[in-house]
């Protein structure tokens, strides 16, 4: 077998492994779920704590809900943005050369097999 | 048993303290430049090349070794976890400090759930040199983007929520 070959087996086998499935919709939307789910769940739980275990009803005012819903928007737009930039869709990392270069890379060894096992210090 | 807790403790108050502190830097900011420098570079490169094979052997290198990376952060947050109720019980703190329940709410809701997957994704079934080793290229590539998924989702989760814990135990704005 050629070297030829060998890189076209190897693109033939990059090919075949599945791709990335995630885009900007579905950053979109994982980061408004996750902005909800956790401020609805910390919300809910300080009502719970504060108003339900120690009676103290502030909680229950309209600064505490409206402070929860601006962190919600703010959240969800940051983590949005965060997640784009993290994901190369936009910032630093597109003015990156990438020269080709050999190297070996360490690889730690496997696991010696424990004294008396088959195959094992001992044997 | 529990009734006696902070009475017995009470001297080693401050001394809990400092290791809740020291163990929580750790579990904070161990990885973040190894996670910041070198492995989101690669996977930058490999999302703009991900056709490159050596892009990809690069990416899964440094990946492999980030599930290492990861190790001391995963030894610093059992002794966060164990500590840190032993200085609610010791300091006589209770649920009526509104600071103190959004922190508790946040490490039990956000980050324990988080650092279990972290856990499962670094060291157990989602460890990237135990699939590569079972030879299944498929399955390999496909623990990689999980655990990069969940590097992506849980990144501004994780500097947004922890830096809010800092500022509510240090300022107890609440």
């Amino acid at each position: 077998m050629s070297s030829q070959d060998l890189v076209n087996e190897e693109a033939m086998h990059e090919a075949d492994l599945p791709a990335w499935p995630y885009g900007p919709a579905d950053y979109r939307r994982f980061a408004v779920m996750l902005s909800v789910g956790i401020h609805a769940g910390l919300y809910a739980g300080m009502i719970g704590l504060l108003w339900g275990l120690n009676d103290q009803d502030w909680i229950l005012g309209w600064k505490p809900l409206a402070t929860t819903l601006v962190s919600t928007a703010v959240f969800a737009r940051l983590a949005y943005s965060w997640i784009m930039r993290l994901d190369a869709r936009y910032g630093r990392g597109s003015g990156w050369l990438l020269r080709p270069t050999m190297v070996k890379l360490p690889e730690l060894r496997a696991p010696s097999r424990p004294r008396g096992s088959p195959g094992g210090a001992g044997e | 048993m529990f009734e006696q807790l902070p009475t017995v403790m009470a001297p080693w108050y401050m001394h809990i303290k400092l290791v809740h502190l020291l163990a929580v830097m750790v579990w904070m900011w161990s990885a973040a430049a190894a996670y910041a420098f070198y492995l989101v570079p690669a996977f930058k490169a490999w999302r703009r090349n991900p056709q490159d094979p050596q892009v990809r052997a690069l990416r899964d290198w440094t990946l492999e070794r980030f599930d290492q990376v990861v190790i001391y952060e995963h030894i610093a947050f059992p002794i966060v976890l164990v500590t840190g109720p032993l200085l609610y019980y010791v300091g006589g703190f209770t649920t009526s400090f509104a600071w103190l329940s959004l922190k508790l709410l946040i490490v039990v809701g956000i980050f324990i759930p988080l650092e279990i997957l972290d856990y499962y994704l670094a060291h157990f079934g989602g460890n990237k040199r135990r699939v590569r080793e079972t030879g299944d290229k498929v399955a390999y590539e496909l623990a990689v983007q999980r655990h990069w998924l969940f590097l992506l989702l849980s990144s501004p989760v994780v500097m947004v929520f922890g830096t809010l814990v800092v500022v509510l135990v240090v300022l107890k704005p609440l």
